[in-house]
């Protein structure tokens, strides 16, 4: 019974609150790098005037070649002479920051240290090349600990660096990883680093 | 003493406990898999053809050449004297004839062999016949076994080791799992020809009961039909470990033995090969009960006949493996994978050639490549990319890092050529921009949102429908 007045209720819920996670298709950025001569890609999400948050495990180490591109607000890349490059990466939390030098976004995350119930209903945006335009997911807060956050929003290839939003927009994660039941290929949701866990990065 | 006791503590901790505690980590980490969720930009060539088969291996295949063989011999001895069919058909009718003479085949099988065997005689009794119940309970278990594509590729390598082809372990170990139950390719091809020239489990596949596992038995069900394996099989229980299993006939004999020596999925995977390079060459049912007609009336027309249908289906028949879903499936499984794609329109034309040239009749068969993506917005975007980096279709996965870094998103003005303005062509910037609008409202509508919140909070199919 639950579920169905959350299946009518959550819908309208959700389209007042379309154009604001749509807007946030915006924060979104596409990194390329490169590994075995195939190119592949992952998400980034915009924050501060400059800077990108991204995970590392599409980073084999600090001086990978790189590139950054953002087909929905295209100049917001300058082709500036200091080329992109990664300010904090670690693994263990697989959470990078780079910095993106005379860039100055309009555009950019506002974190957001909220705590979540179960009810809670968190975005997954991706990457948008590889994802279809910044498609964006719809899922529920699981659990979390002091740095990583469990939840069933859907992600997929491509997905990795990009966002994990609250109701109002505001990042709260960066979606890492798809944790899948070896025995049934069963999906047991995702996990993110939390924002939290930037500041430290950052130190 | 209290010291000797607190080492005898920390060596039990050390030996005993903490082991167990790694060991029990490490099954858990054992049962979940972590997937980074990379995403791959570069394309990958696919391939299709279009126009006839012209496909002549066939008459080089050792089954093909086996089987013309044994219609010319047929159709020879019917012109000139009594043929194997008809030896054949008498060895059959005999067998019935025991078998009604007895109540029914079962009762019949079940007499010849506590006669002739005392391996067939036990303290549970006879051998039973199977149910329909029995098969039910047993096939739904079976859920999980569709054979997947590294189970084709074996049986494949399985089927070709059985003929003689390459040289393989794994088909060296099914062969003599084969041989062990008399199912060696000289037993089947003697079995084929003359009852009399075969193994002591073919002549007489009810005096040798095979050790099978009820999901074995249950295979067979799922690829020949449940009322098969009612018809051709009896069993027991002796030991409540394995069944004892025995075959009514050679046919039924030869695929528990193929369930038994090459596994489950991997004798389903060889039953639909065989199903499809059958359909594949003879024109379906229909086709061969007519054949089957004209070759008992006159057996060289037969003959002909199976020989021009060949022609037809091996070589003149068409194929479109860019349009037609079965064809591509059963041509390989790059071009089923490019069909895919093509579908859904993320495969861009890089060449066309001829792919098959008869010297009288010219070019009898189509080639297309094309450069395929995951996502129809990075085919677009590959596209334009090309355009502006002025790079051929030569190659899939030639846009590199450093490209990238490069490239502009201005669109193009008229008169503007991409890659000396350095701009997005400016179709291709049109087209991208409707598909990330189109894809991102998609993700975004109130249908496919509710069916989001469907999936993540798990709600079986059953209810998704009811809830519809």
């Amino acid at each position: 019974m639950k579920r169905i007045i959350l299946l009518l209720i959550v819908p309208i819920l959700l389209l007042s609150n379309n154009k604001i996670i749509m807007e946030k298709r915006k924060t979104i950025v596409t990194i390329f790098t490169e590994e075995a001569g195939k190119t592949k890609l992952v998400a980034g999400v915009k924050f501060g005037t400059n800077k990108l948050i991204t995970c590392a495990h599409s980073f084999l180490n600090k001086h990978d070649n790189f590139a950054i591109i953002d087909t929905l607000v295209p100049d917001s890349i300058p082709k500036s002479i200091d080329k992109p490059k990664i300010l904090a990466i670690n693994y263990k939390k697989d959470i990078a920051i780079i910095l993106v030098p005379g860039a100055n976004w309009k555009n950019s995350s506002k974190l957001s240290k909220l705590k979540f119930t179960k009810d809670d209903l968190i975005y997954a945006i991706g990457s948008p090349i590889g994802k279809q335009g910044g498609l964006i997911t719809v899922g529920k807060f699981i659990k979390e600990n002091s740095w990583r956050l469990h939840s069933d929003v859907l992600i997929d290839h491509g997905n990795s660096g990009g966002a994990i939003l609250d109701k109002n927009g505001d990042l709260i994660a960066i979606s890492n990883k798809t944790i899948i039941l070896k025995a049934t290929r069963e999906n047991l949701g995702t996990y993110a680093t939390k924002i939290s866990s930037i500041y430290k990065v950052m130190e | 003493m209290s010291i000797y006791f607190k080492k005898l503590i920390s060596l039990f901790l050390i030996v005993i406990i903490i082991p167990t505690q790694i060991f029990a980590k490490n099954n858990i980490s054992h049962e979940i898999e972590i997937e980074n969720t990379l995403h791959i930009f570069s394309g990958w060539e696919g391939k299709c053809v279009s126009g006839k088969k012209w496909d002549s291996s066939y008459m080089s295949d050792p089954m093909t050449i086996m089987s013309y063989a044994m219609m010319a011999y047929n159709s020879y001895t019917q012109v000139n004297g009594t043929s194997l069919a008809d030896e054949y058909g008498a060895w059959s009718e005999g067998v019935s004839e025991g078998a009604a003479a007895s109540g029914s085949t079962g009762q019949a099988m079940t007499n010849a062999s506590s006669s002739s065997s005392s391996a067939f005689s036990n303290s549970n009794g006879d051998f039973l016949g199977i149910t329909k119940m029995d098969i039910f309970i047993v096939r739904t278990a079976m859920v999980l076994a569709a054979p997947e594509e590294s189970d084709y590729d074996l049986a494949d390598r399985l089927m070709k080791g059985y003929l003689g082809q390459g040289d393989d372990t794994a088909a060296q170990a099914y062969n003599t799992c084969m041989a062990s139950i008399g199912l060696s390719f000289p037993n089947m091809l003697g079995w084929s020809m003359d009852e009399n020239s075969t193994s002591e489990n073919l002549k007489a596949p009810y005096e040798h009961p095979l050790r099978m596992t009820t999901e074995q038995l249950a295979s067979i069900a799922t690829v020949f039909g449940e009322d098969y394996v009612i018809e051709n099989y009896m069993y027991n229980t002796e030991d409540n470990i394995l069944l004892n299993v025995i075959a009514l006939n050679g046919h039924s004999y030869i695929k528990a033995g193929e369930v038994i020596c090459a596994g489950i999925k991997v004798s389903k995977a060889m039953a639909h090969k065989n199903s499809k390079s059958n359909s594949a060459s003879g024109g379906g049912k229909g086709m061969a009960i007519a054949m089957m007609a004209v070759s008992m009336i006159c057996p060289v027309c037969g003959f002909v006949l199976k020989v021009v249908m060949d022609l037809y289906s091996n070589m003149l028949a068409s194929i479109n493996t860019c349009d037609n879903e079965q064809d591509a499936m059963e041509h390989s499984m790059l071009h089923y994978k490019t069909h895919k794609f093509l579908s859904h329109d993320q495969c861009h034309l890089a060449d066309t050639y001829c792919d098959k040239e008869s010297s009288w009749l010219g070019c009898v068969r189509k080639g297309y490549d094309y450069c395929c993506y995951d996502q129809v917005t990075t085919k677009i975007f590959a596209e334009g990319l090309k355009a502006q980096l002025n790079k051929n279709w030569d190659s899939c996965v030639d846009i590199t890092v450093n490209d990238l870094k490069d490239i502009s998103f201005r669109s193009c003005r008229e008169g503007e050529i991409a890659h000396i303005n350095k701009c997005f062509p400016m179709g291709k910037y049109d087209e991208f921009q409707k598909a990330l609008f189109k894809q991102a409202t998609k993700g975004i509508s109130i249908e496919g949102l509710t069916e989001q919140v469907i999936n993540s909070m798990a709600i079986d199919t059953d209810h998704k429908k009811k809830e519809k």
